[in-house]
């Protein structure tokens, strides 16, 4: 099959094309480096099926980070490229064509963001581009779908402009030409969200911005979560769910190892859907009722914040604060996304330039960034006894987040590399692209999370049975009780936030803990231990030995901070 | 016509990059933004110091951390 190499800058929305041209979902967002893994996919040419490859953003082909190695060793392999040139930023985009063109590799060119182009007041003579560069140039608007279908029916014209390698200045003048040659600009006055964008990265407008859009991101997916929940999902479960649940708890008999597993233990004669603990109980309340409104809210907020670009604005304000630890500004999106969950978070820590910052990007993550999951839950327990206590722990969690990063940036060796990114302008994000993107996340974290959260119902229950929990229990007994003023039970929760951290607050809450000793165990869960999801790919980013250094931070952090926590609160 | 380095260049203003100090991996990552000898560049923003500091340059806006933005030097003319 042939190969056909999808390549760009970063940020000119290959994945974009590439979803167009193989109908794959693939994630998209405005800011650079949004695809570290390359992603690949089939498309029909005529009658014959190729192989499309989104390949990493590159700026030229010398290989400097990670994403361009990637990019510089897939071209030996692919038998074609479709070059993305940002239709909006010529100059920018031209140094990696002409590099394409010097490989002598057959070329379609897509120009692609053709809309934000106009809109700029930048229009481009496609058939003088097409005779400057000895290849096929097809204006898209991937985003749209506009274009794709002429792209698709030329890339078998796409062909080898053979050109010696030139010289860096001969490039650029080149470059000049070709720009010079095809575009001209309309004068025109900036939009604005062309001034909004300036306005966000200027500290005096830019902090009361952030403050601001950041306050809105929190009560917005507040509202939609909480509302979700009274809206929809409680009825249902309460209404629906719980009458069929019933007459099947009779139909079993409580009491019966079956009843026991499927539907729990009834609490005055009643199902609870957080303390019953069984698979169709509890097992379906917490993602479903409880955890779910909360992904999707959080994931609608994240995706309309990404695709407008304003994750890198973030960045540039935070950078002074990021370099104290040890990381720069962009190192806030990986934490972001560790807010939805630590696993898209960590993995996104790749666009990181140094191991030194990836280990304290991932470290910090895993410790002080609580997942939507575990947010949602905290809320839904503790949020009970007061926002207050919710307050305390997510204080608690951003001050252990900053200091650890401090701290490690103090005793590790070297110092944090400098920000140099692309800020993306502003675009309005598309409804269509954005539902997409929520869709896809949501449904990873049906497939990937709620069978997880199964496991660890039945495993508990199975646990329970077998009498491991007390055992359990009374080794660990001093430390629960002395050093985090809890319960001994508590330390089965805490076992379980291995598997999930959602299952495990759960767990707490059947424990009848007190408003303070909830917020202790709930800050220590969030702290101590990844779930096993995260582990995985902390272990894959990582390595052995810095995991375990990892982990070892994670066990003293969290108990220190349980204990300390325990003698603030009472 | 004076010469400052764009960390030192206020907000708003314009000036021509005479030249990029620091290792080629630096130099050769400002160039793919368009912050290259010769090229035209103008501030966008000036953190509070030491902040990144956000330049248009090359039809598209960059970053800069400040360590960085100290080693562009650019003419400018009044």
């Amino acid at each position: 099959m042939k190969k056909i190499l999808l390549m760009g800058n970063p940020n000119v929305g290959k994945s974009a094309v590439f979803a167009r041209l193989t109908g794959a979902r693939v994630l998209s967002s405005n800011y650079p480096g949004t695809t570290v893994e390359f992603a690949q996919g089939t498309l029909t040419l005529g009658s014959e099926k190729a192989l499309l490859i989104d390949v990493p953003g590159a700026y030229d082909l010398e290989a400097a980070s990670q994403a361009e190695e990637v990019a510089v060793s897939m071209l030996d392999e692919g038998d074609l490229v479709i070059n993305v040139v940002d239709a909006s930023n010529l100059e920018r985009s031209l140094p990696l064509t002409l590099r394409l063109q010097e490989r002598s590799v057959p070329m379609i060119v897509a120009l692609n963001m053709w809309d934000d182009a106009l809109h700029r007041g930048i229009s481009i003579d496609v058939a003088k581009l097409e005779a400057a560069l000895g290849v096929p140039v097809v204006p898209t608007v991937a985003i749209s779908g506009e274009g794709i279908k002429g792209l698709a029916s030329r890339i078998a014209e796409a062909r080898v402009s053979q050109h010696d390698e030139r010289s860096e200045t001969e490039r650029w003048s080149e470059i000049g030409r070709i720009v010079g040659e095809v575009q001209s600009l309309t004068h025109r006055h900036p939009t604005f969200l062309e001034a909004l964008g300036d306005a966000s990265v200027r500290p005096r407008t830019g902090i009361p911005i952030a403050v601001l859009l950041l306050v809105a991101a929190f009560v917005v997916v507040r509202f939609i979560g909480e509302g979700l929940i009274s809206i929809a999902l409680e009825p249902f479960f309460e209404q629906v769910w719980k009458p069929l649940m019933l007459s099947l708890s009779s139909f079993l008999g409580p009491g019966s190892f079956l009843h026991a597993i499927v539907i729990g233990k009834l609490v005055d004669g009643d199902i609870d859907f957080v303390q019953s603990f069984g698979l169709l109980t509890t097992g379906l309340f917490v993602p479903l009722g409880m955890v779910l409104p909360y992904i999707l809210s959080f994931y609608i907020v994240l995706g309309f914040l990404e695709d407008l670009g304003y994750l890198p604005r973030l960045a540039v304000l935070l950078d002074t604060m990021m370099h104290r630890m040890g990381l720069h500004g962009w190192a806030i999106i990986p934490s972001l996304l560790g807010l939805g969950c630590n696993v898209p978070g960590i993995l996104a820590t790749r666009i990181l330039e140094t191991r030194r910052e990836r280990f304290i990007a991932a470290t910090t993550i895993s410790i002080g960034v609580p997942c939507a999951a575990l947010q949602a839950m905290i809320w839904g327990l503790l949020g009970r006894h007061g926002g207050g206590y919710v307050i305390i722990v997510y204080v608690t969690l951003f001050v252990v987040w900053a200091l650890l990063g401090r701290l490690l940036n103090s005793v590790l060796e070297g110092r944090s590399p400098e920000l140099i990114i692309e800020i993306p302008p502003y675009r309005l994000p598309s409804p269509r692209a954005l539902t997409q993107k929520v869709w896809m996340r949501m449904a990873a974290f049906l497939k990937e999370a709620v069978p997880v959260v199964l496991a660890g119902v039945l495993l508990v229950n199975l646990l329970y049975f077998a009498g491991l929990f007390d055992s359990m229990a009374r080794l660990t007994a001093p430390l629960m009780t002395r050093v985090l003023g809890l319960p001994e039970e508590a330390v089965v929760a805490m076992a379980v936030g291995i598997l999930r951290k959602d299952v495990a607050v759960g767990m707490l809450g059947a424990l009848d803990l007190t408003a303070a000793q909830l917020t202790v165990a709930v800050t220590v869960l969030a702290m101590l231990f990844p779930c096993i999801a995260t582990f995985v790919v902390l272990w894959k980013q990582l390595g052995w030995a810095d995991l375990g250094k990892s982990v070892l931070l994670m066990l003293a952090s969290s108990l220190l901070v349980g204990f300390v926590l325990n003698l603030l609160v009472y | 016509m004076k010469h400052v380095s764009l960390a030192d260049l206020g907000a708003g203003e314009s000036g021509k990059v005479l030249r990029v100090s620091g290792g080629w991996g630096v130099q050769r990552r400002l160039q793919a933004l368009g912050i290259r000898p010769g090229a035209m560049v103008t501030k966008v923003s000036a953190a509070f110091r030491p902040g990144a500091v956000v330049v248009t340059a090359g039809g598209g806006q960059a970053a800069l951390g400040h360590g960085v933005a100290r080693k562009v030097i650019v003419e400018v003319h009044p």
